[in-house]
C-alpha cells in the first residue's frame, strides 16, 4: 500500500497543475495516469492557441503539456503511468485506491484526491444516425490520434457532423494533410466551436458551414461510402425533399464532450445537471468530503489555460483540506447555461472566487447579476456572450454578507 | 471589410476602412486586421515523420507567421521530411521555410 497526502487521477493538464500546486503546498503526492505518457489529449493536439493567458505565449498542445510535465518532474512527485484505477473506496477519513498496471495490481491510500479525468466525445450512438454500421466513423479525437499520433490518415474524403472546437480543427487538419473535406454539418443553427476556429479552420480552407443541416443516414458494408445529409427545420428535425447523397469515405463527429465521472459516481459524488461535472463549492470540492474535481472532469472548458487554473486551485484545495462548514447555494437564474462554482462554502475564504459561465445564447451584451434574498449585490457587464465561448471574472463573494439560509441567485440579463 | 480576429481566445470583430481598424481591443488584434487586407499571415502547425516506433511522428509548428498563399509550399515541405534524430522540444526541423526568415521547429520531445 502506497499512502500520499493527495493522489490527482489523470496526468493530463489538469492533473499535472493540480499536482504541481499541492505539491508547493507541502502534500505529498502521487499523479495515478493510465496511458504511457503524462500529457493527455494536449499530446495529439498539435495545433497552436494554447498558454495565451497562462504564459503569454501561442503554444501547441504538446509543448504546454511538455512544460508541465517538466515541472511535474522536477519536484518531489511521484507519477505512475500505464496505471488504471479500477476502484475507489472511502474509509473513513481517507480513501483507498485500487488499480491494475503491467505489473498486476496495486494499491494506494489518500488523504485528499483531485480527480482530473477529463471529457469524453459523443458517439454516433449518442447521436442516432440511421443506417448500417460500417467502418469509417470517427469521433473527431479519434481521427486526430490517427493523424497526430500514429501519422495514419484516415479519410480520402470525408464529411465533418458538429461544429465543435476539434470538429474544426480537423477539418483543416485533414485539409493540410491532403484530405478533402466536403463540408462541415451543423444541426443547430449556430456554430457550436469558437468564432476565430470557425475563420481560421473553415474560411481560410474554403470549407463550407451548413448550419441547420445534419447526417440523416450512413451507407457501406465494410467500409463508409456515402452519408445522406439533410436540412432541419426550428425542431431540428429533417425537412422532406432537401436529403443529398455525399460520397465519402468517412464521417466525423465533432458533436460535444461529456465529463467523464465514473470514479466520482461511485464514490456518491453528485453530479450537477448543467456542467455534468461534480457539483461543488469555490475550492472544487465535490459533495463529498476530500473529494475535488478539476479540469474537464468538472466542467468542459474551451481554454486549457482556465483547466491549469481550475486544477491548480482544485489542488491547493485538497492539500490544505480546510474543515468545511455550512454552504449556499447559487441558484442558476435565466440567461446562463452553466457555472461553477455551484455552492459556497461560508467556513472556506470567498473574497476571490473564480466564477466560471456560459451564456445560455447569443448575447451582444450582457450583465451579470448577483444577488442575496432578492438585494442586488453584484453586476458586471460583458460583451459578444456565445454559448460556446465561456468567460471568467472573480467575485469578492465575502462582500455580500452570506448567511447559512441566504438566497443567492445569479442570471444573465440581455441588454 | 470585416473581419474576426484569430489572435486569441477572445474573437473580436473588427471592421477595416481605408486603413482603419474599429472593433479591436489590442494593438495585436489591429495588426492583424491590417495584415489580413494586404497579406494575410499564419502560424502553420503540423506533424512529420520520424523513423522512431515509440512517436512515428513529430508535432512541428512555424516559429513565426508566414503568407496564407505559402501554406501549401509549406507543406510539401514538412511531407517530405523524416527525423532520423531524437529531437528535443524547440529543436529546429526545417530553417528558412517557404522562402521566409520562419523556421519549423519540434513542439515535443521524442522520447
Amino acid at each position: 500500500m502506497k499512502e500520499y497526502d493527495v493522489i490527482v487521477i489523470g496526468g493530463g493538464p489538469a492533473g499535472l497543475a493540480a499536482a504541481e500546486s499541492a505539491h508547493n503546498k507541502g502534500a505529498h503526492v502521487a499523479v495515478l495516469e493510465r496511458e504511457a505518457r503524462l500529457g493527455g489529449i494536449l499530446k495529439q493536439c498539435v495545433h497552436d492557441g494554447f498558454g495565451l493567458i497562462r504564459f503569454g505565449e501561442k503554444l501547441a498542445g504538446p509543448e504546454y503539456a511538455e512544460r508541465y510535465i517538466d515541472t511535474v518532474k522536477s519536484l518531489d512527485i511521484d507519477t505512475y503511468t500505464l496505471t488504471f484505477v479500477t476502484r475507489m473506496r472511502r474509509n473513513g477519513n481517507v480513501f483507498d485506491i485500487d488499480c491494475v498496471g503491467r505489473d498486476g495490481m496495486s494499491k494506494f491510500r489518500a488523504k485528499a484526491v483531485v480527480l482530473a479525468t477529463g471529457c469524453r466525445e459523443r458517439t454516433a450512438k449518442q447521436v442516432l444516425i440511421q443506417g448500417t454500421r460500417p467502418a469509417g466513423v470517427f469521433t473527431a479525437g479519434t481521427a486526430q490520434n490517427y493523424v497526430n499520433l500514429m501519422g495514419k490518415l484516415p479519410a480520402k474524403k470525408c464529411v465533418i457532423l458538429g461544429s465543435g472546437d476539434i470538429g474544426l480543427i480537423m477539418a483543416r487538419r485533414l485539409t493540410l494533410e491532403g484530405a478533402e473535406v466536403e463540408g462541415v454539418y451543423e444541426v443547430k443553427p449556430e456554430p457550436s466551436g469558437l468564432t476565430r476556429n470557425i475563420h481560421q479552420c473553415l474560411h481560410d480552407f474554403d470549407i463550407p458551414l451548413h448550419l441547420s443541416h445534419t447526417v440523416t443516414r450512413v451507407f457501406g458494408a465494410d467500409r463508409l461510402t456515402a452519408v445522406e445529409v439533410a436540412q432541419v427545420d426550428d425542431k431540428m428535425k429533417p425537412v422532406k425533399g432537401t436529403e443529398r447523397i455525399i460520397e465519402c469515405d468517412a464521417l466525423i463527429l465533432s458533436v460535444g464532450l461529456i465529463p467523464e465521472n465514473e470514479l466520482a459516481e461511485s464514490l456518491g459524488v453528485k453530479i450537477n445537471p448543467f456542467t455534468k461535472g461534480p457539483d461543488c463549492d469555490q475550492t472544487y470540492m465535490s459533495s463529498v468530503e476530500g473529494v475535488f474535481s478539476a479540469g474537464n472532469a468538472l466542467n468542459v472548458f474551451d481554454l486549457v489555460d482556465y483547466v491549469s487554473e481550475c486544477a491548480a486551485d482544485a489542488g491547493a484545495a485538497a492539500a490544505e483540506r480546510k474543515s468545511s462548514g455550512e454552504c449556499v447555494r447559487i441558484e442558476r437564474g435565466k440567461g446562463l447555461l452553466s457555472f461553477v462554482p455551484h455552492r459556497i462554502d461560508l467556513a472556506k475564504p470567498c473574497d476571490r472566487v473564480v466564477f466560471f459561465f456560459r451564456s445560455v445564447k447569443d448575447m451582444d451584451k450582457g450583465t451579470l447579476k448577483i444577488s442575496v434574498d432578492g438585494r442586488e449585490m453584484y453586476k458586471k457587464k460583458f460583451a459578444f456572450l456565445r454559448p460556446p465561448e465561456m468567460q471568467r471574472v472573480e467575485i469578492d463573494f465575502s462582500a455580500f454578507g452570506l448567511k447559512t439560509d441566504s438566497a443567492v441567485s445569479v442570471e444573465l440579463e440581455e441588454n | 471589410m470585416e473581419l474576426v480576429c484569430i489572435v486569441c481566445p477572445k474573437g473580436c470583430r473588427m471592421t477595416v476602412e481605408n486603413g482603419v481598424v474599429k472593433g479591436n481591443t489590442c494593438k495585436k488584434g489591429e495588426a492583424f486586421a491590417l495584415a489580413e487586407t494586404t497579406c494575410p499571415m499564419r502560424t502553420v502547425c503540423s506533424t512529420v515523420a520520424t523513423v522512431f516506433d515509440s512517436m512515428p511522428v513529430l508535432p512541428v509548428r512555424t516559429d513565426g507567421e508566414i503568407p496564407k498563399a505559402k501554406i501549401g509550399e509549406l507543406m510539401k515541405a514538412v511531407n517530405a521530411v523524416t527525423v532520423t534524430e531524437k529531437l528535443r522540444r524547440g529543436d529546429v526541423v526545417l530553417s528558412s521555410v517557404a522562402g521566409t526568415d520562419v523556421n519549423l521547429i519540434a513542439t515535443a520531445t521524442i522520447y
